[in-house]
């Protein structure tokens, strides 16, 4: 029996959000309050949602849905625990819904007061946020008077603070303008390549996942190369060729290095676009389709996608990587997309047009710096070829998913790595980038100053008046919280969740630890360790 | 990283972004130009007349501290500022640069009428701040005082070069040099005491000694040439050519002689204008360039009190009515009640006469009654700070004529046996004529001879009382200041006795005397005759100048440099100055330079006076001067 109620005609002129969340189900009945089923919900909107559970559930009962925070927030403003009741029974037509099926029920969510200011403050994060960025905006620009009218006194140091700041703000306000590229329905043949080395616990989900895109199947190739793998890598790929008999596998018996392995499926590869998958990233079912579109300009060389951090909330160091990844795709590299000059694709996910591809491959491939052979740093080294000749832009809207390292010593070794390829190829892009629009041209050789000017201001600021017996300059870090305060501001009015607040971790914890490694990294470029194993 | 050239490897631009490139450099050549042109933006200030005012310009000179922006006491704020601009402006007042007024020191250029200077001390950017704009509301001209160490500190509190630059290419302002670092204290004793930087000798630690006088010069010389290198090295399109003594007057911080003429002579060497403190700030062409003084401004002194001042200080103490004329409190309290005037404090009180400098010979008179401690009328020359005053302690028994040199050092003149009776009021009467003060007490002479007195010709009249370690208390009555024409007798080469006699009648009346002396002669100074004995015993006796007469004609064919050069010599030679007789075929640029050589005399406190004759365009010692000084 369906029940119909003022709620429910309210709950269906809310608008619906078509995605799929777990949910722990909890029954108010006494008979089984102690028990807990695993459930999801689907469909959802602020007055109710469907409910898949694997238990029936009797119609008027009322049961707590508790969720994992971060879920379908738009439904519910981020509440841990919602009381809902199940007011229709439907007939489940969907079996394959993370793997729970029996039931489906209509749940309609209780409006109390605490659900209904909930939503009015999720509902005004977005405004509220406007106006602190506003003000964020015009006391830097009034902190930034200050280094403007005593200019002279300390003229390095201030151009410096302005140039930084200036360079801050322009991320924020190009991304702004920035639009993803447009949905032409352009279909292009399609090889995914995913090259790996000892991934056996991720490379099966990868391809799966790959393979369960909504891409149509006749224009998609996939190609996994087994770098010399000493697990059950190459089992994993085999098993999951037999789960789709279309996959190639490469497999290379010694490894030769990530390189060689996405070179290897650009020569076997037969489709116009290649897109380069990470082992430990997982695609949408629209990514691919979405990731292609930018290529309908001939002129487009490469497309970035946009990443999430799949294991956002396992601890500090991934809080604060959530809000960082956040950050440097849709700001930083939307800022640089406007100009079409996007830095780096990330290795995570990134389509190249291979026509362009293959005639600097050999060149790539065979790359030298300072005598020694490039290992590492492929997606940035790949995208300096594009960038030389060809635009490369960023697609907000081609997501895919990716594990971030847990452990400080994983993400260390990661970030040397990261900060040695960005040494290698800054310096080689630094040759033709002025050929780009002066925007993207000067934003990029200040990107190039900061890292090495920035820890130097870092010691002057705070650390030299300590040893005089004076006091650590009180204004810069106020400065400094500003600025990434501006940053984590972007993160909260897409989110609207708590975790915006490790933007501002990250940058003391950038400001006084990880932007020391950039003069390690310095030292030691030519060696070719790689990490993040 | 060398990348062959390659065609696939090439790099290349796109029309979009060359263009943006263009349109880029085009904006930004136009944006800096525009800022450019936008921040050194001139502004047209009033111009000076094109001739010389009839009367001898008097130049007020203001100075003030820092402006600060809400009123603290301690400073005046900007509003403060405004009040006093606006009224200094209905009364008349026009500022003027510091290259006016150098020009018109070296070069008798013209000024306006009650030229103005405006001072800024220390350089501070809140006074910059907040000055500025009332400068461009007004259309005025200032000065700021800059001291070098601030900017190589680089303390963001003090103007820096950027904005100096700005400053002087607006065309308001004006840059004063104050030294390098002399408004740092430095180790002035074996026990680390600390002394002032232009005032005090340093402690040298490695030869535990003070430093030697040639030290002691080198050290003020080359903070000087610090300063005005840093100028020069950051300062383009300007010369700084001005000094503001940071701390005011040397006399006050050393007693030290001849300390305080090295660093003078150390100024004088690297600038042509320097400023110190004053009561009243008042100039004219006779004041020293190496001593113009100014008056500082605090919050105390109101808009109305200020103009008041000024107006006072002005015109001579003797166009001014009793009730009319200005008294400046120095220590203690200063009362008026009608034609009454009353000092008291502890342990001293003084009170100073606005105007008084003005005036070379006049007489005071007053009725006195002094109730406790000691009284003193003293007359302070304005340019070399010697003194003598005329006064005594109550039950003393006498009253003393004093001296007292640039060293602080007394000398009785004359002793009095005179006793003050504090429940009785005393008259008073002093008249000075040229080298010579007349004293009555009581309505009768206390000698029958004027004291003869090797004073200033201009000098700042005022009361002062002392009580050592009690209070003091001194009323006035009926105080007159009277001025007098500066009268030169003429006396001949060989004077008889009746002519001797005859003068010696009219001493009271005489200011100086003068007989034939030299004449200037094919271009050279020719003694005519040596001064006789007579003259000098005379002139010492009666209190007179002694001023010998050089004669100008055209006959004897002198060029007009010449004749400025033997006039000169002349004036070097004499003891008080000389009197000129020349023709009336002087021309008007001759008349010029004798202007000039006059200046110059009394900066060497002498007169170069000049004879009455037909068709003369100057003023004479008979005839009533328009302007005092004029008369010499």
């Amino acid at each position: 029996m369906e029940v119909s109620t003022v709620a429910t005609e309210e709950r269906r002129a809310n608008p619906r959000l078509d995605a799929i969340s777990q949910a722990r189900v909890q029954r108010r009945n006494p008979l089984f309050t102690t028990r807990i089923w695993h459930g999801a919900l689907r469909n959802g909107s602020r007055g109710g949602a469907c409910l898949h559970v694997n238990t029936p559930l009797d119609l008027g009962e009322w049961i707590d849905l508790k969720l994992d925070p971060g879920v379908i927030p738009f439904v519910t403003a981020g509440q841990a625990t919602i009381e809902a009741r199940v007011v229709r029974q439907i007939a489940s037509s969907d079996p394959a819904v993370h793997g729970v099926s029996s039931y489906t029920f209509g749940v309609e969510f209780k409006r109390n007061i605490k659900l209904r200011l909930a939503h009015a403050w999720y509902r005004s994060i977005p405004w509220l946020v406007t106006a602190l960025f506003i003000a964020g905006v015009v006391n830097v620009g009034y902190l930034k008077s200050f280094n403007l009218d005593s200019f002279w006194y300390q003229p390095l140091l201030n151009f410096y603070s302005i140039l930084i700041s200036i360079f801050i703000l322009s991320r924020v306000l190009l991304a702004l303008f920035y639009r993803p590229p447009k949905n032409l329905g352009y279909q292009p043949a399609v090889t995914a390549i995913i090259a790996c080395k000892n991934e056996e616990d991720s490379i099966a989900k990868t391809i799966d996942v790959i393979f369960n895109s909504d891409y149509p199947r006749e224009r998609l190739e996939v190609i996994a190369v087994n770098d010399g793998s000493t697990d059950r890598t190459l089992e994993e790929m085999r098993a999951a060729q037999r789960r789709n008999p279309q996959l190639k596998i490469i497999d290379f018996k010694k490894n030769l290095g990530k390189r060689h392995g996405m070179a290897a499926g650009a020569q076997a590869a037969k489709g116009e676009i290649l897109v380069y998958i990470d082992s430990d990233s997982f695609v949408q079912p629209d990514t691919i389709h979405k990731l292609v579109q930018g290529f309908a300009d001939r002129d487009v060389g490469a497309v970035c996608c946009h990443a999430h951090v799949q294991n956002a909330r396992t601890n500090l160091l991934t809080k604060m990587q959530e809000v960082r990844y956040y950050i440097a795709f849709r700001i930083v590299k939307a800022a640089e997309s406007i100009f079409s000059s996007v830095s780096c694709c990330s290795g995570c996910l990134a389509a190249y047009r291979k026509e362009y591809v293959m005639p600097v491959l050999d060149h790539w491939l065979n790359q030298t710096f300072l005598g020694e052979i490039a290992t590492f740093g492929d997606d940035r080294s790949l995208t300096n070829y594009m960038l030389r000749r060809y635009r490369v832009i960023y697609d907000s809207e081609a997501v895919c998913t990716t594990i971030v390292p847990e452990t400080y010593h994983v993400f260390f070794r990661q970030q040397l790595r990261w900060k040695k390829s960005w040494i290698r190829e800054s310096l080689i892009a630094c040759t033709f980038i002025w050929r780009k629009h002066p925007t993207a041209a000067i934003s990029y050789y200040l990107g190039v100053l900061f890292p090495f000017v920035g820890p130097l201001v870092v010691l002057n600021a705070l650390a030299v008046p300590l040893l005089g017996a004076a006091s650590p300059s009180l204004s810069y870090l106020y400065g400094a919280i500003l600025m990434s305060f501006l940053y984590s501001l972007a993160y909260l009015a897409r989110f609207r969740n708590t975790l915006w607040i490790y933007g501002v971790y990250f940058t003391f914890f950038y400001m006084f630890v990880l932007a020391w490694q950039t003069f390690y990294a310095l030292l030691t470029v030519r060696r070719n360790h790689w990490g993040t194993r | 990283m060398y990348i062959p050239e390659t065609e696939a490897l090439r790099p290349r631009s796109f029309r979009r972004d060359s263009v943006a490139w263009l349109l880029f450099i085009v904006m930004t050549v136009v944006a800096g130009l525009s800022w450019y042109k936008f921040s050194h933006r001139v502004y047209a200030i009033s111009a000076l007349p094109a001739a010389a005012d009839t009367a001898t310009p008097r130049i007020t000179i203001l100075s003030f501290d820092r402006i600060v922006s809400e009123p603290d006491g301690a400073h005046v704020s900007k509003e403060q500022l405004r009040e006093r601009l606006s009224a200094l402006r209905a009364d008349g007042f026009t500022t003027i640069s510091v290259a006016q007024l150098e020009a018109f020191y070296h070069d008798a250029r013209p000024l306006p009428e009650k030229p103005l200077l405006l001072l800024f001390e220390h350089g501070y950017m809140e006074t910059y701040r907040n000055v500025d704009p009332l400068l461009r509301d007004f259309g005025w001209h200032a000065s700021l005082g800059v001291q070098t160490r601030r900017l190589q500190d680089r303390d963001t509190a003090f103007v820096y070069w950027d904005r100096l630059q700005r400053m002087v290419d607006s065309g308001l302002w004006d840059i004063v040099a104050q030294g390098h670092r002399t408004d740092q204290p430095i180790v002035a004793g074996s026990n680390a005491s600390l002394g002032n930087f232009l005032a005090s000798r340093a402690w040298l630690e490695n030869t535990r000694r003070l430093e030697s006088t040639s030290e002691f010069s080198n050290r003020i010389d080359e903070d000087l040439a610090t300063s005005l290198e840093s100028f020069a090295n950051n300062l383009e399109r300007y010369h700084v050519s001005a000094f503001s003594y940071p701390f005011g007057k040397l006399d006050h911080l050393t007693d030290d002689v001849n300390l305080r003429s090295l660093v003078e002579t150390a100024v004088s060497h690297h600038f042509k204008l320097s400023l110190v403190d004053d009561l009243f700030g008042m100039n004219d062409e006779f004041s020293s360039p190496q001593h113009l003084k100014r008056l500082r401004v605090t919050p105390a002194l109101s808009a109305t009190e200020l103009t008041g001042r000024l107006d006072r200080a002005l015109h001579s103490s003797a166009s001014l009515a009793a009730e009319q004329q200005s008294w400046i409190t120095g220590s203690g309290q200063f009362e008026r009640h009608g034609t009454s005037l009353s000092l008291h404090g502890s342990p001293s009180a003084e009170a100073w006469l606005a105007g008084s400098p003005w005036e070379s010979d006049w007489k005071v008179q007053a009725d006195i009654s002094l109730q406790q401690g000691e009284f003193w009328l003293v007359s302070t020359g304005v340019e070399s700070r010697t003194q003598w005053r005329f006064g005594g302690r109550h039950g003393s028994g006498t009253l003393q004529l004093q001296s007292i040199d640039t060293s602080r050092n007394t000398t009785t003149l004359a002793t009095f046996p005179v006793v003050i009776d504090a429940t009785e009021t005393h008259h008073l009467a002093i008249t000075k004529r040229g080298a010579g003060v007349w004293i009555e007490w009581d309505h009768a002479p206390l000698t029958q001879r004027p004291v003869y007195i090797a004073a200033e010709t201009r000098s700042l009249l005022g009361w002062k009382t002392s009580a050592g370690t009690g209070s003091v208390e001194l009323h006035i009555d009926h105080f007159a200041f009277t001025a007098y024409p500066y009268t030169v007798a003429e006396l001949s080469n060989d004077p008889s006795s009746a002519e001797i006699q005859d003068l010696i009648v009219r001493a009271p009346l005489v200011a100086a005397i003068t007989f034939p002396w030299a004449s200037i002669d094919t271009g050279k100074l020719k003694t005519e005759a040596p001064v006789d004995v007579v003259f000098d015993i005379l002139a010492r006796r009666y209190g007179w100048d002694l001023l010998p007469t050089v004669s100008v004609f055209e006959s004897h064919r002198a060029t007009r440099e010449q004749i400025i050069n033997a006039l000169q010599t002349a004036i070097v030679q004499s003891k008080h100055g000389i009197f000129l007789r020349a023709d009336s075929s002087l021309n008007d640029e001759l008349a010029a330079s004798i202007q000039a050589t006059q200046r110059q005399a009394a900066r060497q406190n002498k007169r170069l006076v000049l004879a009455a004759q037909p068709n003369r365009q100057f003023n004479t010692a008979s005839a009533a001067p328009q302007s005092p000084l004029l008369s010499r």
